[in-house]
């Protein structure tokens, strides 16, 4: 170090001459602000996110699976109190001919009917009224416990035929029959047909898939391409600064990788990956002058490459009187996304999924070149981009199953960015096309 | 505990109110430290627009990171420590091509003494740091000016000692030659 440093003390006492403006502060205030707010909404966001995911995995996980809960009856003869009016104990393929009768039941002053069978399984559906299609004689039989009664719906008359109650009478049914329950209100019966063999076959089908579960995770491989609609920068935009010839332009780019998904709920997915994004902008026919000699220090934001020297660039510039700007940035992202089926009808292959995540960005590329008719030039890179921004998005998926394994997805994204160039946010919508391989695992 | 100038609140109860986000503390913290961090500001940056820019980085980044400081050290070098990194993120990359063009006219085996040039006001002084290219000054000012080493400014810069050393010897350079011109104008317009 220099020795009798006298210009450091001068830099070390405040000097009254050297002040900064006043809007200094006024901007720092502004900013801190801004930041601030966009700080609260983004947990605010995050805090959304996360209740949608948790309320709709709760819901799809708990109170969907309430409506229909599969038990194991073997052993519940002496605890009848313990089971639910709603019930349904699905006795596989098996009959529920044989020695079924209805039992009356007085609980909590309500009464119940219950359906039994020698192995102990019980069949409910009403808390006061079941009833089945006979095949044999076509008619309706209604068991009411309130009124203590039993009910034909007879089609000849058009009329429940009401006498008093004998279990006998109705003890029989089969997994052919109809399951009807019915419920009498001012303007009479109004029955509610079900089709026991699909009942249990509904209910068989989700117990398999409950016990596969317990021992596998259903994965998701899918490779993606899309492309990237980025929202037209205004015209004062930093990424217009150096285009004399401004035009509000939709600027295109592109992007591919592959996404791991896992199954929550047979409903509700999550998924993450990589996936590179290009995008590029170019800015054409900027004017140079050919008296004077080119000089990088006219274009505004770039951090110029120290290689090029002042002969590269005369060379470059010699006989040209216009040249093009052209910008690449690259990102890598990863996603951490919900997805949830909101449409799948029974005969229609075609889901759609409500989409809803974030993702965070890594730079991989930031250069910008000069280039003319002939040659191109690295000028340098951006030096406002910011190298990690992140994104919120939602969107839209569509999948077609084409087999048990694969099936082609097609979606839509709409991705707001936070900080993608210094304090600008923007967003941009994404198309994009895959196709998903599924195992079990 | 520290008493502040102008100020009823220690530095380190000023210090707690920003960690609370209280406005009113941030802007005394502001109005206390402005003229200093901006001198420090002055000597990195090109002019005082980009100076102002560069206070106004520093300022959001200590009041976003307030949290950060642990009251280990002085809270006036933490500032200072901000403003500087800020300005070098600034500048790093930014190498000017019109280095090589200075370069051809220098002499190197030249010693150079600035302690001639004491008296001069600051002023002057900050005009002629403010002239050097980027790299100049942020090496000049970080060893001439606060101290660091040419170890410690080859890290802070990605470049190697013996770099360090010549931009330092380079700068030193320049800056005689400037503040030559500067005070040779001076004589002429008194003269004049």
């Amino acid at each position: 170090m220099e020795p009798n440093n006298n210009w450091k003390n001068k830099f070390n006492n405040p000097d009254k001459n050297f002040v900064p403006s006043d809007k200094v502060w006024d901007s720092i205030d502004q900013t801190i602000s801004y930041r601030r707010k966009k700080k609260r909404f983004v947990f605010l966001l995050l805090f959304v996110g996360l209740f949608s995911i948790i309320s709709i995995g709760g819901y799809t996980t708990f109170v969907n699976s309430d409506k229909v809960k599969i038990t194991n009856n073997k052993n519940n003869t002496s605890n009848t109190n313990k089971t639910t009016p709603n019930e349904v104990n699905d006795s596989s393929n098996k009959s529920l001919h044989e020695n079924e009768k209805i039992t009356h039941k007085n609980h909590n002053n309500k009464d119940s009917i219950k359906l039994v069978n020698n192995n102990k399984k019980s069949l409910f559906k009403s808390e006061n009224t079941i009833g089945f299609k006979s095949k044999k004689t076509d008619n309706h039989k209604i068991a009411s416990v309130n009124k203590q009664e039993e009910s034909y719906y007879s089609k000849k008359h058009n009329q429940p035929i009401t006498k008093p109650i004998n279990s006998s009478h109705i003890s029989f049914a089969s997994n052919k029959d109809s399951f009807i329950s019915c419920q009498l209100n001012p303007l009479g019966l109004e029955f509610y047909k079900f089709d026991i063999s699909g009942e249990l076959l509904k209910r068989k089908s989700k117990k398999n898939k409950n016990q596969v579960k317990e021992q596998f995770i259903t994965w998701g491989i899918k490779p993606v391409a899309g492309i990237n609609i980025l929202k037209p920068p205004y015209k004062n935009h930093p990424l217009e600064a150096n285009n004399p010839n401004y035009k509000q332009n939709i600027k295109i780019g592109y992007s591919y990788g592959f996404q791991i998904s896992a199954e929550v709920t047979p409903k509700l997915w999550v998924y993450t990956g990589l996936t590179v994004n290009h995008y590029k902008y170019d800015i054409k026919n900027i004017s140079i002058d050919e008296q004077e000699p080119l000089s990088l220090e006219k274009f505004i934001n770039i951090n110029t490459n120290t290689f090029i020297s002042q002969q590269m660039l005369n060379n470059f510039a010699n006989g040209t009187n216009q040249l093009d700007l052209q910008y690449k940035l690259e990102f890598y992202e990863i996603p951490l996304m919900a997805s949830y089926n909101i449409l799948n009808k029974r005969n229609k292959k075609l889901k759609l999924n409500a989409e809803a995540g974030f993702s965070f960005f890594f730079q991989k590329n930031n250069s910008i070149n000069l280039t003319n008719q002939e040659q191109t030039l690295p000028a340098g890179e951006l030096n406002f981009l910011n190298k990690n921004p992140f994104s919120i998005q939602t969107g839209l998926l569509s999948t077609y199953p084409l087999n048990n394994n694969f099936s082609i997805e097609a979606g839509s994204l709409f991705k707001y960015h936070f900080n993608l160039l210094n304090n600008v946010n923007t967003y941009s919508i994404n198309l994009q096309l895959g196709i998903k391989y599924k195992f079990d695992y | 505990m520290r008493k502040l100038e102008n100020s009823y609140l220690t530095e380190k109860e000023l210090i707690l109110s920003c960690k609370k986000n209280n406005r009113k503390a941030q802007k005394e913290l502001y109005e206390i430290y402005k003229e200093r961090l901006f001198l420090v500001c002055l000597k990195y940056c090109r002019n005082k627009a980009e100076a102002e820019d560069n206070l106004h980085d520093t300022f959001v980044e200590v009041f976003l990171n307030i949290k950060k400081y642990k009251f280990k050290g002085s809270f006036e070098g933490w500032l200072k420590r901000i403003a500087i990194n800020k300005a070098i993120s600034l500048y790093k990359n930014k190498k000017e091509i019109n280095v090589i063009f200075y370069d051809s006219q220098l002499k190197e085996e030249e010693e150079t003494k600035l302690s001639e040039f004491n008296d001069l006001p600051l002023q002057s002084i900050i005009n002629a740091i403010q002239k050097l290219p980027n790299q100049y000054r942020l090496v000049f000012s970080l060893y001439y000016l606060d101290g660091y080493s040419h170890k410690e400014v080859s890290e802070k810069l990605d470049i190697s000692i013996s770099t360090s050393k010549s931009n330092l010897h380079r700068a030193k350079i320049h800056l005689r030659e400037n503040l030559n011109n500067s005070s040779n104008l001076k004589k002429a317009k008194r003269g004049a």
